[in-house]
C-alpha cells in the first residue's frame, strides 16, 4: 500500500529548508507560497476526503434549491448551509436504484457508501434478518479515498455523535458507515476529548514500546503464514493498524510546526459535540495527521431522539418517539421537517469548521473533498428518488463548488465516482451490479 | 438459525397451515447477490395445508447433512477477552479492572469479522495499562513472577516467565521462534531500562499479540474421516480452547492444557473425563452465563435508549437491569432444571434501583437481592431488563417482543419489512388516544403486514401490561389493557401464562441447542437438522445439553476453510 507523502518527510524537508523559523506560528500559513496553493517548498497541499453521514434521509421533492447552476440559495431545509453556497455543489434529482429485496435502510447504506448491494456471509445462509447479519459488499468510499490520498501515519478517522443503530448480530451494514471490507468496519470514536488526546496530546517517541509492537507484528506475520487467504486478509488489516501505531510511537507525535485546536470540553448537545469533532478534523487535516475522516452523525436507520431539537416533545399516540419511528408514523409534518433542517445545520457546522482553518491563501475546505449524504432519500416511505447529495470543498482545485446540478433520475452512485475522480482515481468505474457506473458527473469536476 | 418449511410438522397445528407462507420461509440470500431473497408472499394459504393436521406435512426435501463449521480464526468476544486476561494474570489480576474490549459481541460475528484499527489501538492501550498495574504493585508482581529477573541474555527467570505466561496467553506452548522473539524483546529492554521493566513490556506484548486476541482453530486431518472427505478435527490445544470457551467462557487452565498436550482429548474417554471435570467446576457457571448473555442479548441494554422525560432514572438502572436479567436467567437454568425454567421462574433479582419497577419494596442495597416475583410476572420475559430491551424508548412494541420470541427463542425466521411496504401506521388521532393493541391491529387487517406480524404481534400483545421500562400497568392512556394473546394456536391470558406455554413449546429446546452450537462453533445452524435436534437431550438441563454439544462431531470436527485446499 502506498503511504503517499509522509508527513515526516515533509517536516524534515521543511526543517532543512529553514522552516524552524515558523515554530510557534499557528498552522502552516507561514510555510506556504504566496498564492497559497502549496507549501513554501512547493509541495502541494495533500488531497483530503471527508464523509459526513446522517440517517433517515431528507424530504424528497422539496429539499433541493429552487435554481440550478451557480447562484443557488440555501433556504428551506438547507437554511443551515447559508453562507456556504459557494463552497458546495448540490446534486439533486438522482436515484439510488436499490433492488428492493432487502431492508431499504440496509440496501440504501450499502448502495450509497459502497456502490453495491448488501451481502450475507455463506455461513449465515440459514438466517435472513437483514441488519442482524448483512454487511457491505466492498470497502466504503472513505476507505477507497484513503488508498488514493495516502496515509501520513493514520489512515483515517472515524467519528460518531449519536448512538449507533442497535444490531443483534454480526451484521454491520446499518450500524457502521465506514467499512474496510465485508464485516470489517471502522468503529466511530464518540468522545471529542478522547480524539483530541489521541491526535494532539503530546507523545514523546518511545522506542521500547515500539519494539514491543515490532514483536507483536512478527507474531502476526508468523500466524499469517499458517492461514488461508481469507483469514490472512483479516489479520492483515489488524497488522496494518499496528504498523501505523508503531510508526507514531517510534517517532512520537509532538509536532512543533503545527498548532493544536482548543482542547474540547465535554459537550452537552449533539450539535456541539459534532462541531468539536469537526474542528478536530479540520486541524487533523491541516497538520496532516490524517487525510480521511468519516463523521457518522447518525447511523443509517438510526433511532435517535435528537433532544437538541425536540427535548422530548416528539410524541406519537401519547408516547415519546424517536425521529425514525415518528417519521414512519406521521410522515413529513412540520416536526420532521424541523429535524431534517437540523441535520443540515450540523452539516453546515462541519463545513464552517473546515473553512475556519486557514491554509495557504484559503482554508482547509479548499483542499478537501467533502461528501454529505444519507442512506435513503425519504425516510417516511423508504424512497430513493431525489437522493440527498452534497459535494463540498474545492478538492485542491479539482472541484467547482458553488453550483446545483439536477440529475433527472441519474444514478446516485455517479456522485461517489465523481468524488473518487476528484481524488485522482483512474479506475474505469465504481459500484457493482445495477448500481455500477462508469460515468462521473463531469460538470462537478474542474476541466 | 431458521426453520425450513420442512420443519412445519414439528410446529403446532395452527401454524402448519401458515408456515409456508412467505414470511417463515427459507432464506435464499446469496453472497454473490444474484437472487437475493424470497419476496414476502402475502397471506396465501399453503398449497399443502389440507387441514389434516395429524399427518406430517412434507414440504420439501430433507435438509442436507450438516457440515461442521469451517476451521479458521475467531476473535475473542469482549467477555472472553476480559476472562482471558484474568486467566493470564492469575492471582496477580484479582480485583483489577480489565476493560471490556472487542469488536464482536457475538460469537458468530467473532468468527467472521476482523479487528478494526481503533480496536487494535485500544487493545494495545489496555495491555499496557494492565501490565503497568500489575508491575507497579509489589504484591501483584510477586503473584505473577516467582523469581527475580536479571538483565542477562541467559537469565532463566526471564525465559521461564516468557514460557509460562506465553503458554497461558496463547493457550498453547510457545514455539521456539516465539520464545526467542519475546526473550529478545526482554533482553533489549532490560539492557536499557532494567529486567523488571522488560517483563512488564513482555506482558504488554503478549496481551495484544494476535495469538492471544485470535482463537486460532485451524484443525488437522482427521484420521477417522472417510477417504474422500476433506474433514478436519481440531488439534489438541485447539480443542482445549474450544472446550474452555464453551464450558467456562474462559481460556483453558493448566490441567486442560496438560491433558491436551498429552493427547488425551483425541481419545473419547479422555475427552469425556475433561468435559465432566469442567462441567463440575465452579467456572461452568461462567460458561453458562456467557451463553445466556448472548442468547438473551443482554448487552443490548448498554445501547438501548429510553426517553429521559418518562424514565429519568434509566441511566442509573441500565447496568442493574442487565446484571439482574442475567442473574435471573442463570439462577433459573442452574437451580430449576434447565432452559425451560427460563420462562417460568418465580425468582427475580432486584436492588434499590430496580425494585420500584416491580412495585417491590427497596431491599436497602444496590447489591441484588433474590425475591419472589409479583403475581403478574413469571420468567425472563417479564423481567424489566428484557421488557426494556424489546421496546421503543417511550412505548412498547408487541412486534419487537414477539419477534424476539419467534426468531431467537423458537428459531423461526421472520423476514424484515420488505422494501416498498409503507410502514406508516394510519393516523388515528382523530379518534383520540388508542391502546397499542388497537394501533397495531392494522397489521392483521393488511395482508402485506399480517403475513408476518401475525407471528409476532399476538405473542407480544401478551406483554402489554408491561411498559417500555417493564413497569406493570393495567391501563394505557386511561384505557384498560387486554393482555391476552396467542402462541401457535393456543390462547393465553397474560405474560406470565405466555412463559408457561413457551417453556413447553416443542421448538424451544432444539432452538436452544442451535444457539449452543452456534456460539460454540461461531456459525449459524438450522435447528431442524437432526444433528442439532439430537443435542436437545432430556428435559433441557444445561449441563446435559452442553455435554452433548462438547462431545458432538459438530463441535470436535471442522471443514477446511478453503475448499480448494485439501488438508
Amino acid at each position: 500500500m502506498s503511504r503517499g507523502l509522509s508527513r515526516r518527510t515533509f517536516l524534515r524537508g521543511a526543517l532543512a529548508g529553514g522552516g524552524l523559523a515558523t515554530v510557534g506560528l499557528p498552522l502552516l500559513d507561514a510555510m506556504t507560497n504566496l498564492g497559497g496553493t502549496a507549501h513554501a517548498d512547493g509541495t502541494p497541499f495533500p488531497q483530503r476526503f471527508a464523509l459526513w453521514f446522517w440517517g433517515n434521509g431528507t424530504h424528497p421533492g422539496s429539499w433541493a434549491p429552487a435554481t440550478t447552476g451557480t447562484g443557488w440559495q440555501a433556504t428551506g431545509l438547507l437554511a443551515g448551509l447559508a453562507g456556504l453556497e459557494d463552497q458546495i455543489q448540490v446534486v439533486s434529482g438522482s436515484k439510488l436504484a436499490t433492488k428492493g429485496v432487502n431492508n431499504p435502510h440496509v440496501e440504501g447504506a450499502c448502495g450509497i457508501l459502497t456502490g453495491g448491494n448488501p451481502v450475507l456471509h455463506p455461513d449465515y445462509a440459514s438466517t435472513n434478518n437483514d441488519w442482524d447479519y448483512m454487511t457491505v459488499p466492498a470497502p466504503s468510499l472513505d476507505e477507497l479515498a484513503a488508498d488514493l490520498v495516502g496515509n501520513p501515519g493514520r489512515r483515517s478517522l472515524t467519528l460518531g455523535v449519536t448512538a449507533l443503530h442497535g444490531v443483534n448480530g454480526p451484521g454491520t451494514a446499518v450500524r457502521y458507515t465506514s467499512h474496510r471490507a465485508p464485516y470489517v468496519y471502522n468503529a466511530p470514536v464518540f468522545d471529542p476529548v478522547a480524539v483530541f488526546d489521541e491526535l494532539f496530546g503530546p507523545r514523546p517517541p518511545d522506542a521500547l514500546r515500539a519494539s514491543v509492537l515490532d514483536a507483536v507484528l512478527e507474531d502476526g506475520r508468523a500466524l499469517q503464514a499458517r492461514l488461508g487467504a481469507e483469514d490472512r486478509a483479516r489479520v492483515e488489516l489488524h497488522l496494518e493498524a499496528l504498523r501505523d501505531l508503531e510508526l507514531r510511537v517510534r517517532e512520537g507525535t509532538v509536532d512543533q510546526t503545527c498548532a493544536s485546536p482548543t482542547a474540547p470540553v465535554s459537550a452537552a448537545s449533539y450539535r456541539e459535540k459534532a462541531r468539536q469533532h469537526a474542528q478536530l478534523v479540520a486541524y487533523a487535516f491541516a497538520c496532516d495527521l490524517t487525510r480521511v475522516a468519516t463523521m457518522e452523525f447518525s447511523s443509517p436507520a438510526s433511532h435517535v431522539f435528537y433532544p437538541d431539537v425536540y427535548g422530548s416533545q416528539l410524541v406519537y399516540n401519547g408516547s415519546p418517539t424517536s425521529f425514525h419511528e415518528y417519521e414512519h408514523n406521521v410522515g413529513y409534518d412540520s416536526s420532521v421537517l424541523t429535524g431534517l433542517a437540523y441535520f443540515h445545520d450540523v452539516f453546515g457546522d462541519f463545513l464552517r469548521e473546515l473553512r475556519a482553518v486557514p491554509e495557504g491563501g484559503g482554508s482547509v475546505l479548499d483542499h478537501a473533498v467533502v461528501l454529505g449524504t444519507s442512506e435513503v432519500a425519504g425516510g417516511a416511505g423508504h424512497t430513493f428518488e431525489d437522493f440527498p447529495l452534497f459535494v463540498a470543498g474545492g478538492g485542491n482545485g479539482r472541484l467547482r463548488p458553488g453550483r446545483h446540478v439536477r440529475l433527472n433520475g441519474g444514478l446516485a452512485t455517479r456522485v461517489g465516482l465523481t468524488c473518487l475522480r476528484a481524488l485522482g482515481d483512474t479506475r474505469s468505474g465504481w459500484g457493482s451490479e445495477q448500481l455500477a457506473t462508469t460515468s462521473e458527473i463531469s460538470s462537478l469536476l474542474a476541466p | 438459525m431458521t426453520r425450513r418449511p420442512s420443519a412445519c410438522p414439528r410446529l403446532l397445528p395452527a401454524l402448519v397451515a401458515a408456515c409456508v407462507a412467505g414470511c417463515l420461509g427459507p432464506a435464499a440470500f446469496r453472497v454473490d447477490g444474484d437472487d437475493t431473497g424470497t419476496p414476502v408472499v402475502a397471506d396465501t394459504p399453503a398449497p399443502d395445508a389440507t387441514g389434516d393436521t395429524a399427518a406430517p406435512v412434507d414440504t420439501g426435501p430433507p435438509p442436507p447433512p450438516l457440515r461442521p463449521a469451517p476451521a479458521g480464526l475467531r476473535t475473542l468476544t469482549p467477555a472472553q477477552y476480559v476472562a482471558s486476561v484474568r486467566t493470564v494474570l492469575g492471582a496477580a489480576g484479582d480485583g483489577l479492572e480489565v476493560p471490556s474490549l472487542g469488536a464482536w459481541a457475538t460469537s458468530v460475528g467473532a468468527a467472521q469479522g476482523g479487528i478494526p484499527a481503533g480496536t487494535a489501538v485500544a487493545y494495545e492501550g489496555a495491555a499496557r495499562a494492565v501490565a503497568t498495574a500489575v508491575f507497579d504493585d509489589p504484591d501483584r508482581r510477586a503473584a505473577l513472577v516467582d523469581c527475580t529477573p536479571a538483565a542477562d541474555p541467559a537469565d532463566p527467570c526471564t525465559a521461564a516467565f516468557v514460557a509460562q505466561v506465553g503458554r497461558r496467553a496463547f493457550r498453547r506452548a510457545l514455539d521456539e521462534a516465539e520464545q526467542a522473539r519475546w526473550v529478545a524483546v526482554a533482553e533489549a529492554v532490560a539492557a536499557e531500562a532494567g529486567a523488571w521493566e522488560a517483563l512488564r513490556l513482555v506482558l504488554s506484548g503478549l496481551l495484544q499479540s494476535p495469538s492471544f486476541l485470535y482463537r486460532v482453530e485451524l484443525g488437522e486431518p482427521d484420521p477417522t474421516a472417510p477417504p474422500d472427505a476433506p474433514r478436519l478435527r481440531y488439534a489438541d490445544t485447539e480443542l482445549a480452547t474450544r472446550l474452555s470457551y464453551l464450558l467456562w467462557g474462559d481460556a483453558p487452565d493448566e490441567a486442560l492444557l496438560d491433558a491436551a498436550e498429552a493427547g488425551l482429548l483425541a481419545d473419547p474417554t479422555g475427552l469425556e473425563a475433561q468435559v465432566d471435570r469442567m462441567l463440575a467446576d465452579p467456572r461452568a457457571a461462567h460458561g453458562l452465563e456467557a451463553f445466556l448473555r448472548e442468547l438473551l442479548q443482554v448487552d443490548g441494554l448498554q445501547i438501548v435508549e429510553k426517553d429521559e422525560a418518562l424514565f429519568p432514572d434509566f441511566p442509573q438502572q441500565r447496568e442493574a437491569l442487565a446484571d439482574q436479567l442475567l442473574q435471573t436467567a442463570l439462577a433459573a437454568v442452574r437451580e430449576q432444571g434447565g432452559f425451560r425454567a427460563l420462562f417460568t421462574t418465580r425468582t427475580l433479582f432486584v436492588d434499590d434501583r430496580t425494585a420500584p419497577l416491580y412495585g417491590l419494596p427497596s431491599p436497602g442495597s444496590i447489591l441484588p437481592s433474590r425475591v419472589t416475583a409479583p403475581a403478574e410476572r413469571a420468567g425472563v420475559l417479564t423481567t424489566a431488563g428484557f421488557l426494556a430491551l424489546h421496546a421503543y424508548p417511550g412505548k412498547t412494541s408487541p412486534a419487537l417482543r414477539g419477534l424476539f420470541v419467534r426468531k431467537t427463542l423458537l428459531c423461526h425466521a421472520i423476514k424484515p419489512p420488505p422494501a416498498g411496504v409503507v410502514t406508516v401506521l394510519p393516523d388515528r388521532t382523530d379518534q383520540g388516544l388508542v391502546t397499542t393493541r388497537e394501533l397495531v391491529a392494522v397489521h392483521q387487517d393488511t395482508p402485506a403486514c399480517g403475513a408476518c406480524h401475525r407471528y409476532m404481534d399476538p405473542i407480544g400483545l401478551g406483554l402489554e401490561q408491561f411498559d417500555a421500562l417493564g413497569r406493570y400497568r393495567q391501563t394505557e392512556h386511561g384505557l384498560p389493557i387486554d393482555p391476552s394473546g396467542e402462541l401457535d394456536g393456543i390462547a393465553f391470558a397474560d405474560g406470565a401464562a405466555l412463559g408457561g406455554l413457551l417453556a413447553q413449546h416443542p421448538a424451544l429446546l432444539p432452538c436452544v441447542a442451535a444457539h449452543l452450537v452456534a456460539q460454540a462453533g461461531g456459525f449459524t445452524v438450522d435447528d431442524a437438522h437432526p444433528e442439532v435436534e439430537a443435542l436437545a437431550v432430556g428435559q433441557g438441563g444445561a449441563a446435559a445439553m452442553l455435554r452433548a454439544v462438547a462431545l458432538s462431531d459438530l463441535f470436535r470436527l471442522a471443514w477446511p476453510a478453503d475448499p480448494e485446499v485439501t488438508p
